[in-house]
């Protein structure tokens, strides 16, 4: 291997998916992820904790079955310390303490938020821009503003892809909701009124999941889907567009398991072009969490010697992007 | 002679601003144009909604004496507001400028015509330090009513403290300082501000990932 850049495993684990990848510098080199569906409801954070302690084993065993050389190679050991649901959190703490010991290599805590943007910054030619940062568990406005990565605007109640599967769960549709929804929207064609919740740059959903609801009786599914869809991304489109209207940042990132979300790319590209703006967006394989955007966020923590001791690798559930010393961008 | 001279200026994030004269005055123009990326049905209704209370706020405001530019003229059909336009700089720029010292009259004051604003059920709606300009030294106006609203609920009036808290939060280190100052001048106008302040706290413990030691008093 000609390249120099340091060799980093990365292991995410805050919520329902286990994710393990290796890379070197840009260079993506094994990348496996396996993610738990409950059979009825939503995520109960201990049984998506147990399920994760089954699937690392597993997943790193893949993972260096697949690599050319011996895991001594690897120069640093990342992983998601927060936010997220503590029992996940734990678990993948653990294993990632326990890999960081056997091969004697430093450990990097990598906040998952900051890794969704990193993984933007990395594999798309987005340098500085504003993040829409779409999942189940978040959903922010983010941009790098005086040494830290800010937070614009932010749902002030659940996160958008927590109300897809909310509302997709009331419908009798499959677990993550997201995608039967982006798909049964598709046939949607009435469009019916939901509240339009907007506060400067924040918004909420919780409410807007209420009121779809009551329309699941008098309503087709499609139409419902259609209309939740509408309004929701309308929502996040304009605060998106008043952001960068502020900022005046040239260019917007969409990233997060809901970026996935072909419709909501859509309606970002023209928020870009509306604001004379470039639009980039995480390639689908890796919207959702995965191993590789620890890998990426730690190679800049090793780079910048923010290497964290055992003792002091305790999890953080509630680590907000901007508590973040961001050292790696002048 | 034309009525109205006007030439394009800039793209908000919510119309296209033009500025120019009228009767020697000199105006800004904000002409809602329909966005690509919203539903017809949903445009059309937002658009027309912020449209006339975007007027209406402004009318009140004015007449209660807060500092915010005259209204000139509306047309509904074509989504336009024609309102004076002010000089200064945005307290977003002043803050990147200023020393502390120089910001905190400014706070003080922006907090007297917020409490006055809330005292009269006036909400802004996007209340953030891109939505106040300086135009002497420390007399902050307040502009944009584009979200604005008449409305005497206890959570619209602690929305409005807390986006301006978070974008605060967002851009400047000693924005927890500053946000004091500010809740000053608004308490000292509008002592029911106290609930306003307390509702907003709760507002914010509901949003996600609130470290313990972020939380206000």
């Amino acid at each position: 291997m000609a390249s120099t850049e340091p060799i980093i495993l990365g292991l995410e684990g805050t919520a329902h998916t286990a994710g393990v990848a290796v890379i070197q510098g840009t260079q993506i080199l094994a990348n496996e992820s396996a993610t738990y569906f409950p059979p009825q409801g939503g995520i109960h954070p201990r049984e998506a904790a147990t399920y994760l302690a089954k699937q690392f084993p597993i997943l790193l065993k893949k993972i260096f079955q697949k690599l050319q050389f011996k895991p001594d190679k690897i120069d640093g050991i990342a992983f998601s310390q927060g936010p997220g649901l503590g029992p996940c959190l734990r678990t993948t703490a653990t294993v990632a303490r326990a890999i960081s010991l056997k091969l004697n290599k430093p450990l990097l805590g990598v906040n998952h938020c900051i890794a969704h943007v990193e993984l933007g910054r990395t594999i798309t030619p987005a340098n500085d821009p504003l993040v829409l940062y779409v999942s189940g568990g978040n959903t922010q406005l983010i941009t790098f503003l005086n040494g830290r990565y800010r937070v614009l605007g932010e749902t002030l109640d659940i996160a958008i892809g927590n109300a897809l599967d909310s509302l997709g769960r009331e419908m009798n549709l499959p677990h993550p909701g997201g995608p039967h929804i982006e798909k049964q929207a598709q046939q949607g064609k009435n469009l019916l009124l939901l509240p339009y919740t907007i506060k400067g740059m924040s918004f909420s959903f919780s409410g807007m999941v209420t009121a779809a609801k009551k329309l699941i009786a008098n309503h087709s599914t499609s139409d419902i889907c259609y209309s939740f869809q509408e309004y929701t991304f309308a929502i996040l489109a304009e605060a998106t567009e008043r952001a960068l209207s502020c900022t005046k940042k040239g260019s917007v990132l969409l990233t997060g398991g809901v970026a996935a979300n072909v419709h909501l790319q859509n309606i970002i590209k023209l928020v870009a072009k509306e604001q004379e703006s470039l639009f980039y967006v995480v390639p689908r394989n890796l919207a959702g969490d995965n191993g590789v955007m620890i890998a990426f966020a730690g190679t800049h923590l090793l780079k910048t010697g923010e290497i964290i001791p055992i003792k002091k690798s305790q999890v953080k559930p509630r680590w907000r992007t901007d508590q973040v010393q961001v050292g790696w961008i002048s | 002679m034309k009525l109205i001279q006007a030439e394009k200026i800039a793209k908000g994030a919510e119309a296209v601003i033009f500025k120019g004269t009228f009767l020697q005055s000199p105006i800004a123009i904000k002409h809602r144009l329909p966005k690509s990326y919203r539903h017809p049905d949903i445009d059309n209704r937002i658009r027309l909604h912020r449209l006339r209370s975007e007027a209406k706020v402004m009318t009140n405001a004015r007449k209660i004496g807060v500092s915010v530019p005259s209204l000139f003229g509306v047309d509904i059909e074509d989504h336009i507001l024609i309102i004076e336009s002010l000089k200064g700089k945005l307290l977003f720029e002043e803050m990147n400028s200023l020393p502390i010292d120089k910001l905190d009259p400014i706070f003080v004051n922006l907090g007297h015509q917020i409490g006055l604003l809330h005292s009269n059920d006036i909400i802004h709606g996007d209340l953030t330090v891109f939505n106040v300009l300086i135009q002497l030294e420390d007399k902050p106006s307040i502009i944009d009513f584009g979200l604005g609203k008449i409305s005497n609920e206890l959570e619209a009036k602690a929305d409005d403290l807390l986006t301006f808290y978070s974008t605060l939060k967002a851009i400047q280190p000693a924005s927890n300082i500053l946000f004091n100052t500010f809740l000053e001048g608004y308490l000292s106008v509008y002592p029911e501000g106290k609930n306003t302040y307390e509702q907003m706290k709760k507002i914010r413990s509901r949003a996600r990932y609130i470290a313990r030691e972020d939380r206000l008093e």
